[in-house]
């Protein structure tokens, strides 16, 4: 092993460079050994092996990080800080550091030691470094623990195939939260001598602005990023010399590809692996006709078992499951074509979501009794639910209307997952759509999305509400499905369903202790249309036992009637 | 409500391929993200070049400012209004 790509022994082996530049300003390698020194002392107050760590803060994160490894102590990483998140985390380790409730601290200034009291040895290569937390196909998620040894061969390997340039800064997209990020934008970086900006470049613009002050750089970014880049700005002008764009995370269009390498003026390499396998293989596009074919880096090769299942082997691959979730087509040259994914996990935006956590969270409550998530490519990649209600759902969805229960699911998501993954489309349905050998297809889910929604409830404007006597006015939605029925010219809405409503809402404002026997005086005496505004006022006789119920507008009467029960 | 508020909140729905939102519905005052609307970071994005193509805005300030404009439909229409005027 080379010296040059020590995560253990950097201190020698590290290029004579500055660690990180935020705000502008230069942190050296003074400021970072005087920081991990300080988290080293907030450490040492706490027993415990495994720590979670959370920052946006490259530079603090890094900190962390290796101050825990001087510890002997395991960092594991989650992908968000989202409260179930870390609080999942923190049933199996020992306490938490960084951005998260109750985060043990830096000791104020002053109170730790002055002098840098620690050798900055004593890392191990044989030692967990890192668990990653990522989702898994059970929907859990899952630990992928890396070893020191393991994450210093993945850069081995890829210095080999992308020699760093000592000095050059580093722009990011992406959070080091994630191994693509954890290696591109900080592991990497940290030990050729690259400098990071500490802050994410959120927009195209910010890497056109901090690019600006700088001589030469590297961009580590993501499909997400590069497929939106803002043509319209100045890139040509720029002095600054981009060295190398690095997209990973998901797949990138080859126009995207070439439109982003020709604007920056430089190689952009796609680079595709996982949690699991660390760096698989890279490719870049060219003008020439047809994709370009994925190459291994350097000690990555494949085994091919049974079914087709590929193997990955290297030094670094995750042993525990060292097989890929994608289908590829291996040509004799030895490269190879992404085929597709053969699991439930999907990527949106590049963020890897369990589509089955999705479900299990939405089916844990109360007003769902089944959920299927899938994802479906409109615009963008998306993540859309088709939904079963409860029977107290479904008073919900009378009561409140589909956008209200729609928000208090997607709030219940949001305590686990990231935004871009929560579900941008609902569908509540009867039954599941299945075929005929009783499967449940994708095709079947995504074409239900292609309707726009069927309501099944007027959208109530207001309830005035008496002991005995209701008035709801509501309005009549044109995406009610009752609408959708026989005379496509001239929507109505059903005798049928004016009764059922009636009988639905006096059930839930009167007291009612029998079931339903007949009706009386059923008058339907003007049509209701898509869009009418409508006062339906139910009154309760209780001796009686029967509700009267009339649909009125500024048209005049609709319909009116009685419900009798016994 | 203005003309350009509307006018935003249709350019926002239809660039984002919204659901279950009518413009109408969309509060002035309500944030964007988060909370309100419930954008992500990819939103953020479109709207950003959005803006770029249809009024030739270009965010060149830091992301903290951005943000800012992006806060709600009057915040963006205060930097819509504020570049006109320029």
């Amino acid at each position: 092993m080379s010296k040059k790509f020590s995560l253990s022994n950097w201190t020698e082996s590290r290029p004579n460079q500055n660690v990180a530049i935020r705000c502008g300003n230069e942190l050296t390698c003074e400021d970072f050994k005087t920081n991990v020194y300080r988290w080293h002392q907030a450490l040492s107050q706490y027993v415990g092996q495994r720590w979670v760590v959370y920052h946006s803060d490259p530079f603090e994160f890094l900190s962390i990080v290796y101050a825990l490894w001087y510890l002997k102590r395991v960092a594991c990483v989650p992908g968000d800080n989202r409260p179930a998140t870390i609080s999942r985390l923190l049933n199996d380790a020992d306490g938490g550091v960084g951005e998260m409730e109750n985060s043990i601290t830096l000791l104020p200034a002053g109170q730790d030691s002055e002098t840098l009291n620690l050798h900055f040895t004593g890392i191990d290569r044989e030692q967990v470094a890192v668990e990653l937390y990522t989702s898994g196909s059970s929907g859990e998620p899952k630990a992928i623990a890396k070893t020191i040894g393991q994450l210093e061969s993945e850069l081995q390997s890829l210095e080999q195939q992308f020699p760093a340039v000592p000095g050059a800064r580093i722009l990011s997209t992406v959070s080091h939260q994630h191994l693509y990020g954890l290696t591109f934008r900080l592991l990497r970086p940290f030990s050729s001598g690259q400098p990071f900006l500490t802050e994410l470049c959120e927009y195209t613009e910010d890497i056109f602005n901090n690019a600006q002050h700088l001589t030469q750089y590297v961009l580590v970014a993501s499909p997400s990023h590069i497929s939106r880049v803002n043509e319209l700005l100045a890139w040509s002008s720029m002095k600054a010399e981009c060295l190398n764009i690095f997209s990973a995370a998901a797949p990138l269009k080859k126009a995207d590809a070439l439109r982003m390498s020709k604007l920056l003026n430089a190689p952009l390499v796609e680079i595709y692996g996982s949690s699991e396998t660390g760096v698989i293989a890279w490719r870049k596009q060219t003008e020439s006709k047809g994709e370009a074919r994925w190459q291994c880096v350097p000690d990555v090769s494949f085994e091919i078992e049974q079914q087709d299942l590929v193997k990955v082997c290297s030094d670094f691959v995750d042993k525990s499951s060292p097989y890929l979730n994608d289908q590829l087509k291996i040509h004799p040259d030895g490269s190879f074509e992404l085929k597709g994914r053969s699991d439930l996990i999907v990527k949106i935006e590049g963020k890897r979501v369990s589509l089955n956590a999705i479900e299990s969270v939405l089916s844990q409550h109360e007003w769902v009794s089944e959920a299927k998530a899938f994802s479906i490519a409109r615009k963008r990649t998306e993540v859309a639910v088709v939904l079963i209600l409860s029977e107290t759902g479904q008073i919900q969805l009378m009561h409140c209307g589909r956008p209200k229960v729609i928000k208090t699911l997607r709030t219940l998501l949001l305590q686990s997952f990231e935004t871009i993954v929560v579900p941008r489309r609902w569908r509540f349905v009867d039954t599941m759509p299945y075929n005929s050998q009783g499967k449940i297809t994708l095709a079947s889910l995504q074409a239900l999305m292609e309707q726009p929604a069927l309501l099944k409830w007027p959208i109530i404007k207001s309830i005035d509400k008496e002991t005995a006597e209701v008035k709801i006015a509501c309005v009549m939605p044109k995406e009610l499905v009752y609408f959708d029925g026989h005379f496509e010219q001239a929507p109505i809405l059903p005798g049928v369903v004016q009764v059922h409503w009636a009988q639905k809402y006096a059930a839930e404002y009167f007291v009612i202790s029998g079931r339903f026997s007949h009706l009386e005086v059923i008058k339907f005496s003007g049509v209701i249309q898509p869009e009418d505004k409508i006062d339906l006022v139910l009154v309760f006789n209780s001796q009686k036992q029967k509700v009267s119920f009339s649909y009125r507008s500024d048209k005049g009467l609709h319909s009116s009637g009685r419900i009798c029960f016994a | 409500m203005t003309a350009l508020q509307t006018e935003l909140k249709e350019m926002i729905i239809e660039c984002l391929d919204l659901e279950d939102v009518e413009a109408e519905e969309i509060d002035n005052d309500d944030p964007l993200f988060v909370d309100g609307l419930g954008l992500d970071s990819i939103d953020a994005l479109e709207i950003g070049l959005a803006l770029q193509k249809r009024y030739g805005i270009k965010l060149d300030s830091n992301s903290e400012e951005t943000r800012a404009h992006f806060a709600n439909v009057n915040a963006l229409a205060d930097l819509v209004k504020n570049h006109r005027t320029i």
